[in-house]
């Protein structure tokens, strides 16, 4: 009765969210200006690949950092079907089984990269994963079939809002619902102590590779809305370079955070629109010191002392960028300065933020918490309180 | 004959590769650490090398027709670049990495990663994106030169050069007092700490030493191949990377191997007529021995502690 | 191990909360009044004719220019930049187009192909470009081109040269000549001027401008009797040469065509002057750059390559461009510069030829653009919306390179 009951339960959340998905794709967001569309599908595929990734890094504690390259799997597997033999399908269904075998293809290719993770460890499985990143892009970009290094055009624009948010919110809920099961309680003992968890009776090597292979087929549907939305696939696309962005995700989120891995996507991708023009930058920049500063502030308050290191910290060094970022922002010269090289500046800005919020918060963004109502209630009730219920 | 002249070329890759190498293995060794930005630091240490040659004036000597560099001059360059490339370690130990000591080791990664970033679009910013001439600090002559085989003075001096700093470096570590604390450092730093072992000072200097064979590595491969720009430690420092993990993260021969092996490897790819898979072959081979070796070639596999 | 312990209810709550709550941020962030073309709905490349008023206070007419500003390939993206801004500069100083100054607003697209679309869109919704100029990579301009055809603004690719990027639809152009013409100027040079029967290659696999030419170049060179007697490859970055310069070496060429950029061909260059290859080396246009002779110095004496314009030339819009762009920016204009240089004036000259800042006008207008004379060279747009124009040889002798002879299309 109970589970006729959940199941229908669910079906209406199911087709209630599907509804409202559809109804922001036909009223907010097509009236949302063409840049900020953009910005809000790429936050989409920026969550979906710092989730995905947070399966591998953060609840199985393994290392990977070829994210990308399962993404390009699944981008070139998905375009190829979707350009050369979908067309002749209806729209949605071409679409749904190119995204399907993207998912496939990278989930097979994840399947051999998880299959050396059986023997190797930390850093090296590390840069195994890069290493198969490589070979990817290296072999895409031999491919002539679909393109090359110049890269496979043409593709055709499938990727919605609804497409892009909906598969994000499957992949959250997906992969939160993994971690909650008796599975994810597997991985999370791994990521705790391998040996213990053998020793407890889990079978590491099939659990390892099935992290493996589920956070490699949904980079292959990040990997195929990228594609269905720049349509042009390039390999410089999904190098290790964009693998360490998505690392960079995961890790500033807080690994093992779901929540956090989402909202670091998201926020990197806005970061990095922020920071184009001089002004972003600075409102950045000011909150970016306000928000250490309260960091410091909890955490003297729960101290209880005041020493001289932790005045700097907490007082001193957010004063002395406070007013170092208004000198620059309204003294003329200066900001004509930042004007002129506001390009470059933007990497040397954003590079900077990585390296402060890491040092201030070491365990990421979030730790290993978790979003919730009762949360909320809690910070509101009880200030910095700790839940006891929290990870620590 | 053509073989001959193929496995010059890649004793002389391969040369480079190892001292950069050897940064990413120490620091590895003492940290545990991935250093990231140690490719960035081999770009900045040519940099400072063509900073020093412009203002020692070796760079307008090197363009007139026949002038050359004097050996002083090329020795000012090189200890230039090595004691700012060591300092700028240091810095970046002591800011960005020092206050991460008990952090989680992926915290770790990600700062060196934004370090990194920093390097390269700093450079980007300071030295602009585009690519400079370097000059010629040795005499461009060839020592050998039969119709299918030439070996330069420049190659030479790489090759022996580079192998005198190892041997230093060896000597340093194996027969010295702080090299025999870098070790200790490197085998438990805990207890190496209440041996009375100043730990933060041995990882600055393991730093400082990284750093400064990145640098003799930068001048020495901008001399052999004299275009530098902002971005061009992120292939050579990921090879250097992969070579140091091909021969076992943490060992010092392993470095030196591995960067040969690495070497070898993408000469004897393009020699065999593969050219455009070199990536691809070079990692292979890193994945094959790895999966055989798990801990690299010369990589002292931990027994696991239950 | 307790995270486990948050209700699914509150998560899906959450989750949807959270998305809402970026959706209205997004909302509030700009009025929803503007008519957009949905970005993400599917749509075929028809260009839909712009009802949308442009350049708000009609003082002024935004020229958008999207380019890799940082990142890998930003040298040749800041040459575009600066090239564009003087000739903008000189315009205004001057006559401007319909009386109205132009002005310009650059977006970095850190040479990644992800941050293209939002570069473009936000020159074209925020900052209400009329005309769009760039890029120079071929694969950023194939990604930019179906945005712009679709918001129906007229995009002018200063030097992508590979001959697909015009193909996105009737608002995309492009001002240099395209790969096919370049690499087979290069061969018919080499067997008809050199009398060379036997050719090496040395291409950047990883980029597709190097692939573009050794493709037509390997076309043309066996089509009138020539042989490849060695073809290697190398990717953007790399730094050494020597095991693919050996190889070629003991395939004992007549000249090796190596159609990369200058920062690879000077190393190159260098290399096999050391290996003691003496053979003349040929290129492309991406070889010009005064770094080249910086770094190359004696070993690319006597190379030849395939360019827009020759910098020593006598015509008086070149020594303008020339010792202008020197003053101002304390170097010698590199090709890039001298593209984008020619792509403002192009776009400034349709502006005012179509009387309007009205979208489909200025497209129809550069569609017509008919023997313009620029630096580098005189530009015709013909029917696929490519410059139909003459290339140049030059051949190095110096620090500059010399001219050797003009061929035409």
């Amino acid at each position: 009765m109970k589970t006729t009951f959940l199941f229908v339960a669910r079906f209406i959340a199911i087709a209630l969210a599907i509804a409202v998905l559809y109804g922001f794709q036909n009223t907010l967001f097509t009236h949302l200006n063409g840049y900020y569309q953009v910005i809000v599908l790429n936050a989409g595929i920026a969550v979906i690949l710092a989730v995905s990734l947070n399966l591998v890094n953060g609840i199985t504690g393994q290392f990977s950092l070829g994210h990308a390259g399962f993404a390009a799997i699944g981008a070139y597997g998905s375009a190829y079907f979707t350009k050369e033999i979908g067309g002749q399908l209806l729209d949605p269904l071409s679409f749904i089984l190119g995204i399907t075998l993207g998912a496939v293809l990278a989930g097979i290719a994840g399947l051999l990269v998880g299959l050396p993770s059986l023997r190797l460890r930390g850093d090296y499985l590390a840069i195994v994963t890069l290493g198969f990143n490589q070979i990817i892009i290296s072999i895409i970009r031999n491919l002539e079939v679909v393109g090359g290094a110049a890269g496979y055009s043409d593709i055709p624009l499938y990727t919605t809002f609804a497409w892009v948010w909906g598969l994000a919110l499957l992949c959250i809920l997906s992969i939160r619902n993994l971690a909650v099961s008796e599975l994810g309680r597997s991985m999370r003992a791994i990521r705790d102590d391998e040996i213990a968890a053998e020793a407890a009776g889990i079978n590491t090597t099939r659990i390892k590779v099935l992290s493996f292979v589920y956070s490699a087929m949904w980079a292959g549907v990040a990997g195929a809305l990228q594609v269905h939305f720049l349509q042009s696939a390039t390999p410089e696309g999904f190098t290790f370079v964009q693998s360490i962005e998505v690392v960079v995700s995961v890790v500033l989120g807080g690994l093992g955070s779901i929540t956090g891995s989402a909202l670091a996507g998201m926020g990197l991708t806005i970061l990095q629109e922020a920071l184009r023009e001089v002004p972003g930058a600075f409102y950045t920049g000011v909150v970016l010191v306000f928000v250490s500063f309260y960091w410091n502030f909890t955490k003297l308050r729960a101290e209880k002392q005041l020493n001289r290191a932790s005045l700097v910290r907490g007082i001193i060094i957010p004063a002395v960028s406070l007013a170092l970022l208004l000198g620059l922002y309204f003294y003329p010269s200066a900001r004509t300065f930042l004007e002129s090289n506001k390009s470059a500046l933007r990497y040397v800005i954003y590079s900077l933020i990585l390296i402060v919020v890491m040092l201030l918060r070491p365990q990421g963004l979030l730790g290993r918490r978790e979003w919730s109502f009762a949360g909320l209630q809690r910070a509101f009730n009880l200030g910095s309180g700790r839940d006891p219920r929290i990870n620590g | 004959m053509e073989i001959l002249q193929q496995i010059a070329n890649a004793l002389t890759q391969g040369a480079i590769y190892a001292l950069i190498a050897l940064g990413y293995t120490m620091v590895y060794g003492v940290l545990r650490l991935i250093n990231f930005a140690h490719g960035d630091v081999y770009m900045v240490g040519a940099f400072i090398g063509l900073f020093v040659s412009r203002w020692t004036g070796a760079l307008a000597l090197s363009q007139k027709v026949d002038g050359s560099v004097p050996l002083w001059m090329t020795a000012i360059i090189f200890g230039g670049a090595m004691l700012g490339a060591a300092l700028l370690g240091m810095l970046i130990e002591r800011f960005a990495y020092r206050p991460l000591r008990s952090a989680p080791r992926l915290t770790a990664l990600i700062t060196a990663i934004g370090v990194s970033l920093l390097l390269e679009y700093g450079g980007q910013l300071v030295f602009s994106p585009n690519s400079q001439g370097f000059p010629a600090l040795l005499p461009d002559k060839n020592l050998v030169q039969t119709p299918s085989f030439t070996l330069s003075v420049v190659q030479l001096f790489i090759v022996v050069s580079a192998f005198a700093l190892m041997v230093a470096l060896q000597f340093l570590i194996s027969k010295t007092k702080i090299g025999r604390a870098m070790r200790a450092v490197s085998i438990d730093r805990a207890a190496a700490q209440l041996m009375g072992i100043p730990t933060d000072r041995i990882i600055a200097f393991t730093f400082a030493l990284g750093s400064a064979l990145a640098a003799a590595a930068g001048v020495l491969n901008s001399i052999y191949q004299p275009s530098i720009d902002p971005l061009m430690g992120v292939q050579v420092g990921l090879r250097a990377f992969v070579a140091a993990v091909l021969g076992g993260i943490g060992s010092i021969q392993g470095a030196v191997l591995g960067a040969m092996l690495m070497a070898f490897a993408e000469t004897a790819t393009v020699a065999v007529g593969l050219s455009q898979l070199r990536d691809a072959v070079a990692f292979s081979i890193l994945i094959l021995v790895l999966i055989v070796r798990p801990a690299g070639l010369l990589g002292r596999n931990v027994a696991e502690k239950v | 191990m307790n995270s486990a312990h948050f209700s699914r209810r509150t998560f899906v709550r959450g989750a949807a909360f959270s998305s809402l709550s970026l959706m209205l941020a997004f909302a509030g962030c700009k009025p929803a009044g503007d008519t957009t073309t949905n970005g993400a709905a599917p749509a075929g490349n028809t260009a839909t004719t712009s009802t949308e008023t442009t350049s708000g206070s009609g003082e002024t007419i935004v020229i958008g220019h999207y380019g890799s500003l940082s990142g890998g390939t930003a040298t040749f993206g800041l040459s575009t930049d600066k090239g564009i801004r003087m000739a903008f500069e000189e315009i205004n100083a001057g006559k401007p187009p319909l009386g109205k100054k132009l002005e310009l607003v650059s977006a970095d697209d850190s040479s990644q192909p992800a941050q293209v679309p939002g570069a473009v869109q936000k020159l074209i919704k925020e900052s209400n470009a009329t005309v769009l100029i760039g890029e120079v990579a071929s694969k950023l301009s194939k990604i930019a081109a179906p945005i712009a055809q679709k918001a129906g603004v007229p995009m002018v690719s200063p030097a992508s040269t590979n001959p697909a990027v015009t193909q996105a639809g009737d608002y995309i152009f492009r001002t240099c000549f395209i790969d096919p013409f370049q690499g087979s100027v290069m061969a018919k040079f080499a067997k008809n001027d050199l009398k060379a029967t036997k050719a090496a290659i040395l291409t950047d696999v990883a980029n597709d401008y190097s692939r573009g030419l050794t493709e037509f170049f390997t076309a043309e060179w066996k089509k009138g009797g020539g042989q490849i007697v060695d073809s290697e490859s190398y990717s953007q970055g790399d730094k050494d040469f020597n095991s693919q310069l050996t190889k070629i070496k003991a395939s004992n060429p007549d000249v090796i065509y190596i159609p990369g950029y200058y920062n690879e061909v000077g190393n190159i260059a260098v290399q096999a002057r050391r290996l003691g290859i003496t053979q003349p080396m040929m290129g492309g246009d991406g070889w010009d750059s005064p770094k080249l002779f910086e770094i190359g110095g004696k070993a690319v004496q006597g190379c030849y390559f395939s360019n827009h314009y020759s910098p020593q030339s006598q015509d008086p819009r070149v020594v303008k461009f020339v010792t202008d762009y020197k003053a101002k920016n304390g170097e010698t204009p590199d090709a890039m510069a001298a593209l984008g240089y020619d792509a403002a004036y192009i776009v400034s000259n349709a502006i005012e030829r179509a009387g309007s800042v009205d979208k489909s006008k200025i497209r129809d207008a550069l569609a017509t653009t008919k023997d313009y004379p620029g630096v580098t060279g005189v530009i015709s747009i013909d029917k696929d919306r490519n410059a139909v124009k003459s290339a140049v040889i030059l051949k190095i002798e110096g620090n500059e390179g010399k001219y050797i002879t003009t061929v035409k299309p």
